[in-house]
């Protein structure tokens, strides 16, 4: 009796042990290994840009750098969010514009505009973008330094 | 008298702030039989070496007919995803390299199908940077209801109108039969739709190698769950 038990736990022992052979190689010794990839976004912006001097009714243009990482096609957009001037929220006279990859500008305001649609997945380097904005100022826009806060989205196709 | 030639100087920025450089995924959740309580869980890493502060926001979104999304931020849309997700903080900071897990809870799901999205914002950024995260969530009794509605040939273009009668999102695919004016057939070319939000209809289109004069388009069913549209000929 106390030999059959050894057996039965040797025999068990064994079959478990090719069982779990079973699962994880094959008979070549090569093992199959799983994994899921999800879809991922990452976006780097140049801290900020600053336009050439300006007076009112004179156009002035900048490019800002845009680098996003996407394994998933992706759209690329931009808003205006706030104006300060010495620290205060002002409204501006003056016309903000982005240009989007159509080549038309566009006003920004809180609007978020598409700059880049239908962008194709990214390599490992990402994809940078030079995003073109013009400001021109308005005869109503004191003069000083102005602080316009834009923001960009980057959200995935479905 | 303010001078014309004033010199306006304008920065687009916040002095002396960093900017975003964060890895976030997964960037779409698709999830059916979603019920209250489900847990969805969200990766966030650094990637630059610098210490980040994150916010995170609710809002809906929506779908043209050329099958983009349509941000929805106003406050009803902001309250309606805070009814169906739950934040589990509204801002935290990121470590330079660090990998953080962000668990977000179901906190209702009385619908049949919601289209919330998720933003993660770089909060002290000059030029603000954000990642939206689309959440496509389900539940059980939902099912999508997608059908041919409109084909245009334009010489070898195909422009292909799906509509979804469903009240849930789906997909529709199937093969394009293209024939000459003598009915034989020039090719067959697959052609999947997309991505359609209920009662929505979204255009796809397709370049064919050769003009044909009539086309047919055979469902895939198995790949378009419920799209039950038989053959259709133009």
């Amino acid at each position: 009796m106390r030999c059959n038990l050894r057996l039965f736990r040797l025999g068990f022992f064994c079959a478990l042990f090719l069982a779990l052979l079973g699962t994880t190689a094959g008979a070549d010794g090569s093992v199959t290994l799983f994994v899921d990839v999800k879809p991922g976004l990452a976006l780097q912006v140049q801290d900020s840009l600053t336009f050439p001097e300006a007076g009112p009714g004179q156009g002035v243009e900048a490019d800002l750098d845009v680098t996003v990482w996407s394994n998933v096609g992706w759209r690329l957009l931009v808003s205006a969010r706030a104006v300060q001037f010495d620290d205060q929220p002002v409204d501006l006279e003056g016309q903000l514009e982005v240009r989007s990859a159509s080549g038309y500008w566009r006003f920004l305001d809180q609007v978020e505009r598409e700059i880049l649609t239908e962008q194709p997945p990214t390599t490992g380097d990402g994809v940078t973008v030079a995003v073109p904005f013009r400001f021109t100022p308005g005869y109503g826009d004191a003069p000083g330094r102005y602080a316009i806060q834009v923001e960009f989205t980057v959200v995935s196709e479905i | 008298m303010r001078r014309v030639l004033a010199i306006l100087a304008l920065c687009l920025a916040l002095p002396g702030l960093c900017q975003a450089g964060v890895l976030v995924s997964p960037v779409l959740v698709e999830a059916h039989a979603v019920e209250a309580g489900d847990e969805i869980v969200l990766s966030c890493t650094e990637l630059t070496g610098r210490e980040r502060l994150l916010t995170l926001s609710l809002g809906l979104f929506d779908q043209d007919a050329e099958g983009r999304v349509i941000l929805q931020e106003d406050e009803h849309a902001q309250a309606l995803a805070a009814d169906i997700v739950e934040l589990p903080f509204r801002e935290f900071r990121l470590l330079p390299h660090e990998n953080r897990e962000i668990t977000l809870r179901v906190r209702s799901a009385d619908f049949a199908s919601a289209y919330v999205v998720v933003y993660v914002r770089a909060a002290q950024a000059a030029v603000a940077s954000r990642l939206a995260v689309l959440l496509m969530l389900s539940t059980g009794a939902a099912k999508d209801d997608l059908s041919l509605a409109d084909l245009h040939i334009d010489g070898s273009s195909l422009a292909l109108t799906f509509h979804n009668r469903g009240d849930r999102h789906g997909t529709a695919s199937g093969m394009i039969s293209a024939y000459d004016s003598a009915g034989d057939l020039q090719g067959e070319f697959f052609v999947e739709s997309g991505r359609v939000l209920p009662n929505r209809q979204r255009r796809t289109y397709l370049a064919l190698p050769t003009q044909p004069h009539s086309v047919r388009f055979t469902p895939l069913e198995d790949l378009g769950g419920q799209f039950l549209v038989s053959d259709a000929l133009w």
